[in-house]
Order: C-alpha cells, then sequence, then structure tokens
C-alpha cells in the first residue's frame, strides 16, 4: 500500500506564485534589488542560503516536499494535461478567488513535526502556504486558531446517513443533523457505500472525493463451496492473464498467433482481473484468526491488495498479516469473548491495534457503529471517532500512531492520501480546529474547514456551544441546563 | 385542446402596466373634481359598478368606501367617489370589503391521485381536468377565483394548466401553459433526472441548429451552381437572405407550439416573395423535429417567453442541489415551491441566499420550528426580510386547508409577517409567480374583474366570503349555498 503522492502538482505551482512575497519579507532583498541585476543574483543565492537555514527551523517543515524534484512535465501528455489544468486555474481565477487563513495555531500536520503559532493559508479550497508569516491576500478570510490545535480533518473509512448512497453528489442533505455532529467530532472525509466524500455542510461543491474505492469479496468459513468457487474464479482470472502475456510475446513473432478467448470476461471476472491488475483494493471482512490467515494466503497467492475489516483476532496472527502485506480496519473497543478451549490465543484485546502496528500492518481505526446513533451504543459511534482512536493508545498504540491511524493512514486505506489526512501544501484545506489535544476525552471541535470553508463553528452551532465555551476548561456547566433550546441559534 | 382559448394579453410586460397605473391615477385625480355626476352610457358597453365599504387594491391605496367601475368584465375605474355610467349595474356592498379574488398556483383540487414519474414535458394538467364534473364549491367559499391545476407525480410529471374557478365554458381556461411542473426526488436520483433531461433538451437545440447549419450550406451550394450572370446572383443572395430569416421564424414556431396567434403573418410573408423562387421553397428548411417531452425544457433553456417552471424543494440542500443543475444554464427563469408544510424545516439555512437573489418563492401558511428545536420560525416572514417575494399556498386541498387559509395566514401576520405583504403573497404576487401578473391579482384598470367580498377584514379569522365575483358577475353567493 506505498503510494506516491502526486499532490504537488497544483501545489508547486502555487508556491512558485507565492514565493516573490518571500523576497520581500527579507530584509535585504528590497535593497539589493533596487542596485542592479548583479547584484541581485548574489541576493538570490544568498536568500537561498537564508532559506535552507530556515528549513531547518520548526516553522518550515514542509521543506522536504520542496526539495523533490517538481514535476515538472516529464512527457508531452503530461505538459497538456497541464497546460489543461493552468486553463482552469485560470478560469477559477477568474471567478474569484477564495482564501482562507487559519492563524496562530499548533499545527499538527501528521506527516511532519507540529509547528507552534504558524499560519495556514488555503486558497480555492487547497493549502498554498504554512509559514510563520504569511502575506495575506486582500480579502482573505482569517481564522484565529490560536491557543488551539489545529488537525487534519479526520477521516472515517466507513460511514452510514452522512452521505447518500449511490450518488453522495447528487442527493446528500448538506444541512443534516447527522453531518454536522460528525463536523462536530472533527471528522471532514468519510466513505460511505462505495464512495469517499467530505461533509462540506452547507455546499454541494467538491463533495465526491473518489468513486469505486474498493471490490468487497465474501470469504466466509461457513461456506467453502463459496470459498471455492471464488478461487476458482481467480485461478481463471490468473490463467488468462498469463495467456495474455504469452499471447503477446507470441504476437512479436507470429503476427497470426490467436488472441485468448475473453468472452466470458465480465462481471465479477472483470473485478478480479482489475483486482489482481492491483488497479482496485479488494475488502474482505475477516475477525477470527483463521479467517484472516485464510484470506492473507488468498492475497498472497494470487497476488492483490486487501484490506481486512475487523480483524478482532489480528493481534495473534499479525506477523502473518504483516507478510501478506495487508492492511487492517480495527475498532479497539470491539469485544469478543475468548474460547478457553482453543490452545492458543483468541479473542479480543485492547492491545490488537497496537501488537499489529507494532508488526508492520497498517490500520486504520473505527468505531464498532459507523453511524451517528445511539442505539444501545452510546459513545461507540462515529460522533466519537477520536475517541476510539484514543482507546488504541489505552492499548498501547502511540499517540502518533493513534492520529494517524483517523488520518493520513485511513486516508492511504482509501486511496484519497494524495487530497486529504495530513496538513501539506497542496493538499485540501480540511482542518479540525480543537480546544485540546485530539485524542483527550475533554477536547472538543471548535472549528471544522472542509475545503477551505468553515463548515462548523462551535460557538455558532448549538450543539456544543453551551459545554465551556470559548475553549474555558474551568467554566461552570450552564445553569440553564433543561429545557434548552437547541437548533440554530438566530 | 383546441377549446382552450389562447391567451394574447398574457405577454403584456409589466412596463405597461406601470404606465396604467400611472394613467389611472392622472384620471382619480381629474374624477375628482367633476364629482358625481353621472355620464351616459355609451353603446352596448356593460357597466357594473361595486360601491363597496372597503376597497382593497393591493397595488395601490385603499379606498373607504370605495368604488369599481368595471367596463365588459374588466376594471375600468376604481376611487374612492367615481362617475359612472346610469345604465350600470350597481352592486351596494356598504358593509362589505372587496379584494382581488384569490389565486392557488399549484392544485389538485378535485381530481384523481393518479401520479405519473419521469419525464413528460408533453403532458398537460388540462388533460385531467373536467371543469363540468369538480364541484368549486370549497374554492369558492375560501375566495379563490383562479386555481392552478398541476400534473401530480415525481419528477417532470407535465405542464400547469390554470382555469377560474367559476365563469362561462368559454372563459373558463385562463392560461393553458402556465409552467412546467419540477418537482424532482432530491433525495433519490432526482437531480440525475433534471441533469440528464436538460442535456437532452440542450441536444434537441443542437440538433436544429445542425440541420439549419447544414440547410444553409446547402443552399450556398445551390446557389453557386445556379448563378449565371452578376445580377443574378446579386438577387439570389438577397433572397438567400430572406429565405434564413423566414425559416429562422418558422424554426422559432414550430419550437414553440404557443406562438401560433402570429401564424397567420408569416405563412403570409414567404409568398411574398415566393414567385422568384418556386424551386428553392420546395426544399424549404424544415427543423429536425424536437421530441415533445423535452419541448418546454427547450422553451427554458432558449429563455423563449411565457416559458418558466417551478421547482418544488423539500428542504434546504435541494436548493443547493438544483443550483448546481441549473449552473451551465444561464439563469433558467423558475419559481421556487418550498415544501414546508411539515412544521420541521431547515430552509432558514438558505433564506438569506435567496433573499440577495429576490426569489420568487411559493410557501404554505406553516409556522415552522427550526430543525432540531422547539423554536418557531416564521419561515414566509424571514423570507420576506431577506428579500423574495413570497406566494403563499394553501396545505393542501381539504375544505379545512381551503377555509381555514385566511385563518392560517393570519397566525403568520400575527407572528411576524408584514400584512401587506400577505395580501399580496395570496393574489398579486400569485399572480405573478405563474405569469398571470398582467390580468389579475390586483384591482387595476385593464385587469380582470375576478373580485372577492368579504363581511370584514381578510385576516380577521371570523370574516367569511359573502359574494365571489369573475369576470363583472357575482357567481357565487354565501346566502346562496
Amino acid at each position: 500500500m506505498t503510494r506516491i503522492e502526486p499532490f504537488q502538482c497544483v501545489a508547486s505551482n502555487e508556491r512558485e506564485r507565492l514565493r516573490p512575497s518571500r523576497f520581500f519579507r527579507c530584509p535585504f532583498a528590497g535593497y539589493y534589488l533596487r542596485r542592479s541585476i548583479g547584484i541581485a543574483c548574489i541576493c538570490l543565492v544568498f536568500l537561498g542560503s537564508v532559506n535552507s537555514v530556515a528549513g531547518s527551523g520548526p516553522s518550515r517543515g514542509l521543506d522536504a516536499d520542496e526539495k523533490k524534484p517538481s514535476p515538472v512535465a516529464k512527457s508531452d501528455k503530461e505538459s497538456s494535461e497541464k497546460k489543461k489544468d493552468e486553463d482552469e486555474k485560470k478560469k477559477k481565477e477568474k471567478e474569484e478567488d477564495r482564501y482562507l487563513a487559519v492563524i496562530g495555531g499548533t499545527v499538527h500536520t501528521v506527516t511532519g513535526s507540529v509547528h507552534h503559532g504558524v499560519t495556514i493559508l488555503t486558497k480555492n479550497g487547497k493549502i498554498v502556504e504554512i509559514a510563520e508569516k504569511v502575506a495575506l491576500p486582500e480579502g482573505a478570510e482569517t481564522l484565529d486558531a490560536s491557543g488551539n490545535h489545529v488537525y487534519p480533518g479526520l477521516v472515517a473509512v466507513d460511514s452510514g446517513g452522512l452521505l447518500s448512497g449511490s450518488s453522495p453528489g447528487d442527493s446528500t442533505n448538506v444541512y443534516s443533523l447527522q453531518m454536522a455532529i460528525a463536523l462536530a467530532g472533527g471528522i471532514t472525509t468519510v466513505a460511505s457505500g462505495n464512495s469517499a466524500g467530505k461533509l462540506t455542510f452547507g455546499s454541494v461543491d467538491d463533495l465526491v472525493v473518489k468513486r469505486d474505492l474498493f471490490h468487497k469479496l465474501s470469504y466466509d468459513a461457513a461456506s467453502p463451496k463459496e470459498r471455492y468457487e471464488l478461487r476458482q474464479k481467480f485461478e481463471k482470472v490468473r490463467q488468462y492473464i498469463r495467456e495474455l502475456e504469452s499471447y503477446d510475446e507470441e504476437k512479436k513473432l507470429d503476427p497470426d498467433a490467436e488472441e485468448p478467448d475473453k468472452e466470458w470476461l465480465d462481471g465479477e471476472y472483470k473485478k478480479l482481473l482489475k483486482l489482481l491488475r492491483r488497479e482496485v483494493t479488494a475488502s474482505i471482512a475477516a475477525n477470527s484468526a483463521s479467517e484472516i490467515l485464510a484470506v492473507c494466503e488468498l492475497a498472497t497467492r494470487y497476488g492483490f491488495d486487501l484490506i481486512v475489516r475487523g480483524a478482532v483476532e489480528g493481534w495473534t496472527v499479525a506477523p502473518q498479516m504483516a507478510r501478506a502485506g495487508v492492511s487492517a480496519i480495527v475498532s479497539p473497543r470491539r469485544r469478543v469473548r475468548s474460547d478457553d478451549r482453543l490452545n492458543r490465543p483468541n479473542g479480543s484485546t485492547i492491545e490488537n491495534a497496537r501488537i499489529m502496528h507494532d508488526h508492520g500492518v497498517p490500520i486504520a481505526i473505527i468505531p464498532a457503529n459507523t453511524s451517528i446513533t445511539l442505539w444501545g451504543l452510546a459513545g461507540r459511534d462515529l460522533l466519537h471517532l477520536n475517541m476510539e482512536a484514543a482507546f488504541a493508545v489505552r492499548g498501547g498504540l502511540s499517540d502518533d500512531a493513534a492520529l494517524r491511524s483517523i488520518t493520513i493512514d485511513a486516508a492511504r486505506l482509501l486511496g484519497i492520501d494524495h487530497r486529504v489526512g495530513s496538513i501539506e501544501v497542496g493538499k485540501d484545506a480540511d482542518f479540525a480546529i480543537t480546544d485540546g489535544p485530539i485524542l483527550h476525552y475533554m477536547t472538543h471541535t471548535r472549528w471544522a474547514v472542509v475545503n477551505g470553508r468553515i463548515a462548523y463553528d462551535k460557538q455558532k452551532d448549538t450543539l456544543y456551544n453551551h459545554i465551556r465555551p470559548n475553549g474555558d476548561m474551568d467554566a461552570p456547566p450552564p445553569d440553564d441546563y433543561w429545557p434548552r433550546s437547541l437548533g440554530d441559534s438566530q | 385542446m383546441s377549446i382552450f382559448q389562447k391567451n394574447k394579453s398574457r405577454r403584456i410586460g409589466l412596463g405597461r402596466s406601470v404606465v396604467r397605473r400611472i394613467a389611472v391615477a392622472i384620471c382619480l385625480v381629474s374624477l375628482s373634481v367633476t364629482g358625481t355626476t353621472v355620464l351616459a352610457a355609451d353603446g352596448e358597453d356593460e357597466y357594473v359598478v361595486i360601491k363597496a365599504g372597503r376597497v382593497i387594491t393591493v397595488s395601490g391605496e385603499e379606498f373607504s368606501p370605495g368604488t369599481i367601475v368595471i367596463e365588459n368584465g374588466k376594471v375600468s375605474l376604481v376611487g374612492g367617489d367615481l362617475e359612472y355610467p346610469a345604465s350600470a349595474k350597481i352592486i351596494r356592498a356598504p358593509k362589505e370589503t372587496v379584494m382581488p379574488g384569490l389565486i392557488h398556483p399549484q392544485s389538485r383540487y378535485g381530481l384523481s391521485h393518479y401520479k405519473r414519474t419521469g419525464i413528460h414535458g408533453d403532458m398537460n394538467a388540462a388533460s385531467d381536468v373536467y371543469p363540468e364534473l369538480i364541484d368549486f364549491a370549497n374554492l369558492l367559499e375560501a375566495g379563490f377565483t383562479t386555481v392552478c391545476y398541476v400534473p401530480a407525480g415525481a419528477g417532470i410529471p407535465g405542464v400547469a394548466t390554470t382555469f377560474r374557478t367559476a365563469g362561462t365554458e368559454d372563459s373558463r381556461v385562463f392560461d393553458e401553459f402556465t409552467y412546467l411542473q419540477v418537482a424532482p426526488k432530491w433525495r433519490g436520483v432526482g437531480k440525475k433526472m433534471l441533469r440528464d433531461a436538460l442535456k437532452k433538451a440542450k441536444e434537441e437545440i443542437d440538433k436544429v441548429e445542425k440541420a439549419r447549419e447544414e440547410w444553409e450550406e446547402k443552399q450556398k451550394e445551390k446557389e453557386k451552381n445556379t448563378e449565371d450572370d452578376a445580377e443574378d446572383e446579386v438577387e439570389s443572395e438577397e433572397d438567400g437572405d430572406e429565405n434564413d430569416a423566414d425559416t429562422r421564424r418558422s424554426s422559432s414556431k414550430q419550437v414553440n407550439p404557443k406562438s401560433d396567434d402570429e401564424d397567420g403573418e408569416e405563412e403570409s410573408e414567404p409568398a411574398k416573395n415566393g414567385d422568384k423562387k418556386s424551386e428553392e421553397e420546395s426544399d424549404e428548411f424544415k427543423p429536425p423535429k424536437i421530441e415533445p417531452k423535452y419541448q418546454p425544457l427547450v422553451d427554458l433553456i432558449q429563455k423563449k417567453e411565457g416559458a418558466r417552471m417551478m421547482v418544488s424543494l423539500g428542504s434546504a440542500a435541494d436548493l443547493l442541489h438544483l443550483d448546481d443543475v441549473l449552473k451551465p444554464y444561464e439563469e433558467i427563469q423558475h419559481v421556487l415551491k418550498l415544501n414546508n408544510r411539515r412544521t420541521r424545516t431547515d430552509f432558514n439555512y438558505v433564506v438569506e441566499k435567496l433573499g440577495t437573489r429576490e426569489s420568487m418563492v411559493v410557501v404554505a401558511p406553516t409556522l415552522n420550528y427550526l430543525p432540531q428545536s422547539t423554536n418557531r420560525y416564521n419561515l414566509p416572514a424571514a423570507l420576506v426580510d431577506a428579500g423574495c417575494r413570497i406566494v403563499v399556498t394553501p396545505n393542501s386541498d381539504r375544505r379545512s386547508d381551503l377555509i381555514g387559509f385566511r385563518e392560517q395566514l393570519m397566525s403568520l401576520v400575527r407572528a411576524g409577517l408584514v400584512r401587506d405583504e400577505a395580501i399580496k403573497a395570496i393574489t398579486l404576487n400569485a399572480a405573478e409567480a405563474i405569469g398571470l401578473g398582467a390580468r389579475l391579482g390586483s384591482i387595476e384598470k385593464d385587469k380582470d374583474a375576478d373580485l372577492v367580498f368579504l363581511d370584514g377584514d381578510p385576516l380577521d379569522p371570523l370574516a367569511k366570503v359573502s359574494r365571489v365575483m369573475i369576470l363583472g358577475e357575482i357567481v357565487w353567493k354565501a346566502d346562496e349555498k
């Protein structure tokens, strides 16, 4: 599941556009530039060194990205695509650029270090600059996050009732209470059905992030026949791929070579073919050790990317999972009673996520119930995604890994880590701005920003505005406790 | 369909009515000087004069007492104390209030519950409505003089038709093509359906355009082939241009079935220069047929005069989805119908947005709650405050909702809706929403004399409709019920 992160395409352009502002910030630059071109050249060299020095400081944790070879057009195709992008961008610029600056918070980039008191500038829903001092464009909306923590918006790898099923972009209720509650939980991106989308409260623009996330397979121990049939299908598709390869070779020698028969190749077979070519990722539910081993074996035998959903007993077979290269979606608070009759470790443990993570299995964390609900599972629904990750910390997982499991690692599992999951230049401007560390039980989301728009504001939304207003941890509980007026406060 | 009379004056613009209003004002001033001298009637014109205790004109000032002079079913004068022909039939209503008849902009009163889904732009509500089989008593008792019937169902079920609630058979149908009813299933495939329908309509337009281009090219080639000498060439080019113009007009005729009032003129034009090019006439441009069920959408995209649609929205998010669909088609004229009948709605989220657009919005007379709260929210009042023009429509076609309509409206006024806006919402705004603002909705010169007599203030819950007048004739009386 390692991926090259192609997010720089937009970013590098943006940075080039914005770089001059840094020149003028340098106290010497303006002076030298006014002199002559020659001196200006020296100045540039000087600036370069200044920049590199600054890069080692805490405010510029993203220099590593800048040093990467800029993805300037390598082929004609790429350049034409880039041109198209530029054209589109120009069009957008004409429409009016939308800036939002998040100023002064403690920024947890997740993929980089933690920066204190930096400013994140976003433009049209993308992060364009992260620095201690940023020249704000005219008309930029500002959000004073000083004293708060800025995290990338949380990513829920499964959800119910937030985005509409088949076509989220077409029929999602973007003013629903569920969406507001999920945003209040710091979640900005969710997978729903087989697509991933943003919780764009009050807007339907750029809602869908990705379609066709997984190919869901069933490999149930209770029906050996089904398992057998699936293996047979895999076998057939693998055979076809081999025939196709040999046909390609043959064709070079003999132009009349016969193409392998592919009439049968449709529906399920086509999906399996995509799977074996690693164009999509499979997702199979497996909880017991034997089930997990069975699906790992399947994945290694036929060679496809696999995500194991559940993985309650993953801790007992973590080395095998790591060797098979599978990922897991786990719920640390899930309980399965151990069976004493089995002569092996079994059942659930709070250490599950930690053990799997220690063995190198990429994990994403999701609560046992993936909707916003209170049906007998209070505190174990999607509203408490951060709490679920905190329980993994209770089981020994590091804070850092727990945060990753609900941000960048979750995004990587969904194949959308080039857009969400961390705070980096070029990525989507999705933030959960909280009044404390996100894994702490007292922490509330102060603002949720989605696509560079403030989608949730604790002080304006009446869901939690009465609880510790303005992040005052010592504030007494409200005395007008009940009945209180929920809903819009206008 | 031929029984429906075509409505020509529907296209009279607002500007002219303003001019008229000024004209009326001038008349009033001049007449007030002359006093109540009774003029002699001229010829066969039929005059009816209403001497009412109070006249609510809606568009202008109130008169108490007031006089309305009606000439051949149309209001010709309104004022405090006017002169009128001696032959006029006088209706004395000293204790009554007269106001324009109420307009129901979206109704299924007395119709079956048959519903169709999908796209049916070729369907018309008129095909369901047999006025003589419907007992309009409830509507009349509630003060409605005009009712707009819509085809039932989800998607684009068809075109709405406006009827009078009483009157002669000839005058019954007011406007056959009032608006296109659009009620997508927003929580399901509605957005996709609407997007696809508009796309299809656009394709139909492109099809006609392409065919015309091809035809023009062919025509040019022909001209080149037939050119003999310089003189002929010049002439034929001129002909070609004229021909183009003709075809453009004829194609627009084809596109808009409503515009056949102009048929006569158009057909005569090709005949004028027809003798010159009898050859060419044989292959005159015939635009490919547009699929009838997309015709109203084609009219909307091409911004044909009189083409309008009313879009039903179930919740605030639906407006965003609608905007998303309509984005590629610049400013398709539409009226929004907010289904705020359920007491809890979240339209409060988009009130400001609607206000900045000064939208025409149809709402139910419901005092809503804010979502997930016990806070009352007066959606109609909030819309007015934000800058919208509102139309209030009864909650349902049940008798209780029709008779209690004014009372429900009154409850909105009590909760903050501006009184004048409430009256406008059931008369003038309703008329303008369905494109009949030039003929209905207020008591003004040249507007139809479709009036309601009440024994009190229209927003007094105890006041009852005492008489209903349609085209200058009393068609319903409370005591003759």
